[in-house]
C-alpha cells in the first residue's frame, strides 16, 4: 500500500522543510519543479504530495495524504477531530499569532485593558470593535476565552498591518516574526496578546493510523529519522586527547564533572605514540556533550590537561526508541 | 446534536401538549419562532458564559447564530413587527448551544417558554411566576422549589458604590469566590484586572504622575511619534482611559465596601417574610427607589399567595441570577432537588438595545424540558397498544373500536399485545369481548 505525506508546495517552510527531510535522511524527490507529487526513497511506499500549507491540513482530515507537513498556526485554525498532531515544532518556521493594536494607544498594553476597551466601542461609539485576520477562528476562540465577546471579525487577507491605518478595521490579529513590520505600521503586540507560537509541525489522519498498522509503522521509521535529527542537534561529539596514568582514571577525571559524563560515559582509547612515557600515556577521549555545556566541558577537558579538543555537530542520536512514537501510541490508545 | 430516544419525543411532546394547553389557559398565544437569527440579537446581553457557547456562521456577510434560547427572539420580533400593545406569547421547540472546544460536539435541547411584553407592573410578573409554577404542577411533578432574587434591587443597592458598570459587572462574577474565600480574596484577585494597582495604570517606566501626564499630552498633542494610526478611537478617547485607569486605583474602597455588601447580600436565603426583612435593614429610609424596589417584591409574594402558591415551597435568595445579563427585576428558577427545570425574569432593557424606540418592559421564563423529564412517571407516557387478527377486517373492525374511545393502538403481524379472533380478543391471557377489553384498556 502506498502511503501520502502531503507537505507546502511553496511558501515561508517549503525549502526549509525540504532541508529538515534531506537533514533527517527522508531526502524528497521531485522530478520537476512544476509537479505535485514528489518521493522519499528512505520510506519506499511513501509518496509525497506538494500543496498550499491550508490544503495540507485539508487533505491530511480528508484522508487523501495521511501525514502531513505545516504550519502550526495553520493546525491550530482548522481544528479537525480526524487530525492528531506528532509533532508540535520541528524546530523552523517559527511564528507567533497576536493581537496588535495602534502604537497611539498609550492606554492599552494587556488583554484586560482591550477587553475594556471592547466595551467603551460598544458602549460610546454604537459599534463592535473590528478585527482584521485571517485566522477567524483562533482569534474568536482566543478572545472569547479572554471575556471579550463583542468584536466583528474583518476578513483579510495580506496586507492585514495596514487595515487599521486604512481604516477598516480596529486592531488586527496576524502572524509575526520579528515585529518590525507591526511597528512600521504603527502596531504594537500587548501583554498575553500571543494566541499561539507556531513552528512547523508533522499532523496524521488519526482515522488511518488506528485502521492500518503498516501506515502506522511507516510513521514509526519517520519519527525514528526526525527523533534522532532533532535530538542530534543539540548534541556536539567531542574527542580530546588527555594524558594520564591508565584509561580507568583518565576516565574518572573526565566523570568527575555532569558536563563531560556524555550519554553514558566517555570511550577512552590509548594513543600509541613515541613520545609517551611508561608511567603517563595518551589517551584519546569521545564523549558526546550538550550544546548548551559545550563551553563548560572544553574548560574542564583542558583543566585536566586535554589538548587538541574538537567538537563536531551531532547528525543524528538514535535512542533505545522513537520517544515521539511512543507519545503517538499513547495518544492513539494502543501503547 | 443530542438525539432522544422515542420514548424521549413521546415524554416531550407530551408534556409540550400540556403546558401549551396550560398557557392558553392564560391568554398566551402560540407563536413560531424562527430558529436563525442574527447572532448581534443574542449577544446584546448574553452573559460570558452563553457567548462562548453561541452557534454561530457567517451568511451573506452577516453573522448569524442558530438561537440558544427564546426571550431575545421574541423581543427581536416584538420589535421588527412594531408591537406597541401587549402580547402574551408562548413558544416551544429546540434551542442550541455549542461547544466551541469540542468541534465534534454540538447541542440541541428542547424549550418551551412564554413572554409577556409592553406591561410593567408586579401583576406580571406574578401571572409569569404562577403560570410557570402550577404548569410544573399539572405536569404533577413534586417536590419543586421555586428561588426568587430581584436583579433591580440588587443593581440599586450597588449603585451607592458609585462604580462603572464593568466593575459592578465584575464584582457580580465574583460572587462564588466571595461567599467561599472573603472580601480580602476578591480583591487580591481583582487588582490585575482592574488594575487597581497604580503601577498598572501606565506601563512601569512611566507610572509616576508626571509620566502619566506625559503620555496624555502625547496622545493629545504628539501626532508624529505614534503615527496617524488610531484604530477607530480620538484622541480624546485614549486620554480619558487613561485618566479613567488611573482614578480606578482611587476606587479601591468603594470596591472593598461594595464587596462587603455583596457578602452580606448574598448570605440571604430563606423564608420569604424573614428574609423581606432582612433585606429592609438594608435599605436607607430616604432611599425611595431602593424602597420601591422593596414594595414591589413584598408585592410579588402577596400576589403568589393570592395564586394558592405554597408559601413553604418558596426560597428568596436576593442575588440570584441568570446567565443571562438583560435581566433588569425580579428573576426566578424552579428547581427540583438542585436541577433547575424553569428559569426567568424581568428584561426591560431588551426591546429597546435590538432597535425599538422605547424600552417596552418584558417579562418571561422557559422550562427546560429534557430536565424535567427524569422527575416524570414513565406512566404518564401514552401507551401504544399492538394488535393483529388472522383476518384483516377483523383487525380493522377492533383497531377503529380502540381508537374510537382514544386508546392508542398499532396494526401488526406479529407479536401483538391484542390478538384478535372474530369477536373476542386474548390480552395477558385472558379472552375478552370488545365491550370488556375497551373498559379494561381504558382503565
Amino acid at each position: 500500500m502506498t502511503y501520502t505525506l502531503a507537505m507546502p508546495s511553496k511558501g515561508a517552510i517549503y525549502q526549509p522543510t525540504r532541508d529538515f527531510l534531506k537533514q533527517s535522511g527522508l531526502k524528497v524527490r521531485k522530478p520537476n519543479e512544476r509537479q505535485y507529487v514528489g518521493s522519499m526513497p528512505a520510506i519506499p511506499n511513501m509518496s509525497v504530495l506538494f500543496q498550499r500549507v491550508v490544503d495540507v491540513v485539508y487533505k491530511v482530515a480528508d484522508g487523501t495524504a495521511q501525514i502531513g507537513i505545516t504550519g502550526f498556526d495553520i493546525v491550530n485554525e482548522h481544528p479537525h477531530e480526524d487530525i492528531i498532531v506528532i509533532y508540535e515544532g520541528l524546530g523552523y518556521g517559527w511564528c507567533k499569532l497576536v493581537v496588535a493594536v495602534p502604537e497611539a494607544w498609550v492606554d492599552v498594553t494587556n488583554m484586560v485593558d482591550l477587553a475594556e476597551v471592547v466595551l467603551d466601542f460598544r458602549e460610546h461609539k454604537g459599534r463592535n470593535i473590528r478585527i482584521a485576520t485571517k485566522y477567524e477562528h483562533s482569534t474568536r476562540e482566543f478572545l472569547h476565552r479572554h471575556g471579550i465577546h463583542h468584536f466583528t471579525l474583518v476578513k483579510a487577507e495580506g496586507a492585514i498591518e495596514a487595515a487599521p491605518t486604512l481604516g477598516y478595521a480596529d486592531l488586527i490579529v496576524d502572524l509575526t516574526q520579528t515585529g518590525t513590520t507591526l511597528r512600521e505600521n504603527h502596531l504594537k503586540e500587548i501583554d498575553g496578546g500571543t494566541i499561539v507560537e507556531s513552528e512547523a509541525c508533522v499532523i496524521a489522519n488519526k482515522r488511518a493510523l488506528l485502521a492500518d498498522p503498516d501506515l502506522l509503522d511507516a510513521v514509526r521509521v519517520l519519527t525514528e529519522h526526525i527523533d534522532a535529527t532533532i535530538k542530534g542537534r543539540d548534541y556536539y561529539q567531542v574527542t580530546v586527547d588527555v594524558r594520564g596514568e591508565d584509561a580507568e582514571t583518565v576516565a574518572q577525571q573526565i566523570a568527575s564533572r555532569d558536563v563531560t559524563r556524555g550519554l553514558l560515559g566517555p570511550t577512552i582509547s590509548p594513543i600509541y605514540n613515541t613520545n609517551s612515557s611508561a608511567d603517563r600515556r595518551w589517551y584519546t577521549v569521545t564523549l558526546i556533550v550538550e550544546e548548551k555545556k559545550l563551553l563548560r566541558a572544553v574548560e574542564h577537558v583542558r583543566s585536566i590537561g586535554g589538548r587538541h579538543v574538537i567538537a563536531t555537530p551531532v547528525r543524528y542520536i538514535f535512542l533505545e526508541h522513537a520517544p515521539t512514537f511512543a507519545t503517538l501510541l499513547e495518544k492513539l490508545e494502543l501503547a | 446534536m443530542t438525539q432522544q430516544t422515542n420514548d424521549g419525543i413521546q415524554a416531550i411532546r407530551a408534556i409540550e401538549n400540556t403546558l401549551q394547553h396550560h398557557m392558553m389557559l392564560f391568554g398566551y398565544e402560540t407563536i413560531d419562532l424562527p430558529l436563525i437569527d442574527e447572532a448581534e440579537t443574542f449577544l446584546t446581553r448574553a452573559g460570558a458564559g452563553i457567548m462562548e457557547r453561541l452557534f454561530t456562521f457567517e451568511r451573506g456577510g452577516k453573522l448569524l447564530a442558530l438561537r440558544p434560547e427564546f426571550t431575545a427572539v421574541a423581543a427581536h420580533r416584538y420589535v421588527q413587527e412594531g408591537h406597541t400593545e401587549p402580547v402574551r406569547w408562548q413558544m416551544s421547540g429546540s434551542i442550541f448551544e455549542d461547544e466551541a472546544s469540542d468541534v465534534s460536539t454540538q447541542y440541541r435541547r428542547h424549550n418551551i417558554g412564554a413572554e409577556l411584553i409592553g406591561t410593567s407592573t408586579i401583576t406580571s410578573d406574578a401571572e409569569i411566576i404562577a403560570m410557570a409554577i402550577q404548569g410544573v404542577d399539572t405536569l404533577a411533578l413534586a417536590d419543586w422549589q421555586v428561588v426568587v432574587g430581584h436583579v433591580g434591587l440588587q443593581l440599586h443597592l450597588l449603585s451607592r458604590y458609585q462604580l462603572d458598570k464593568r466593575t459592578t459587572r465584575l464584582l457580580l462574577t465574583q460572587r462564588e469566590t466571595l461567599q467561599r474565600d472573603g472580601v480580602d480574596a476578591v480583591l487580591t484577585k481583582l487588582n490585575n484586572t482592574l488594575m487597581l494597582d497604580p503601577d498598572t495604570v501606565v506601563p512601569a517606566d512611566d507610572s509616576d504622575a508626571n509620566g502619566q501626564t506625559q503620555h496624555m499630552l502625547d496622545v493629545l498633542l504628539d501626532s508624529t511619534r505614534y503615527g496617524s494610526t488610531m484604530g477607530g478611537r480620538t484622541r480624546h478617547d485614549i486620554a480619558s482611559r487613561v485618566l479613567k485607569k488611573h482614578s480606578r486605583s482611587l476606587e479601591r474602597e468603594n470596591i472593598k465596601e461594595a464587596l462587603t455588601f455583596l457578602y452580606t447580600w448574598g448570605q440571604l436565603s430563606g423564608e420569604p417574610a424573614k428574609i423581606l426583612t432582612q433585606i429592609r435593614k438594608l435599605i436607607a429610609d430616604d432611599d425611595a427607589a431602593g424602597l420601591a424596589l422593596f414594595d414591589e417584591l413584598e408585592t410579588l409574594f402577596t400576589l403568589l399567595d393570592a395564586y394558592s402558591i405554597p408559601t413553604e415551597r418558596i426560597l428568596l435568595q436576593p442575588d440570584l441570577t441568570r446567565n443571562w445579563d438583560y435581566y433588569t427585576g425580579v428573576v426566578f428558577g424552579i428547581r427540583i432537588d438542585e436541577t433547575y427545570i424553569a428559569s426567568g425574569g424581568r428584561y426591560d432593557g431588551l426591546t429597546q438595545l435590538l432597535g425599538a424606540d422605547e424600552a417596552f418592559p418584558a417579562v418571561g421564563f422557559a422550562y427546560y424540558t429534557e430536565r424535567m423529564l427524569p422527575f416524570m412517571d414513565a406512566n404518564e407516557t401514552q401507551h401504544t397498544y399492538t394488535l393483529s387478527a388472522d383476518e384483516p377486517a377483523d383487525a380493522i373492525r377492533w383497531l377503529i373500536a380502540l381508537r374510537t374511545v382514544g386508546i392508542f393502538v398499532a396494526h401488526v403481524e406479529h407479536d401483538a399485545e391484542i390478538i384478535v379472533s372474530g369477536d373476542s380478543a386474548q390480552f395477558n391471557g385472558i379472552t375478552y369481548t370488545q365491550d370488556e377489553l375497551l373498559e379494561e384498556v381504558s382503565a
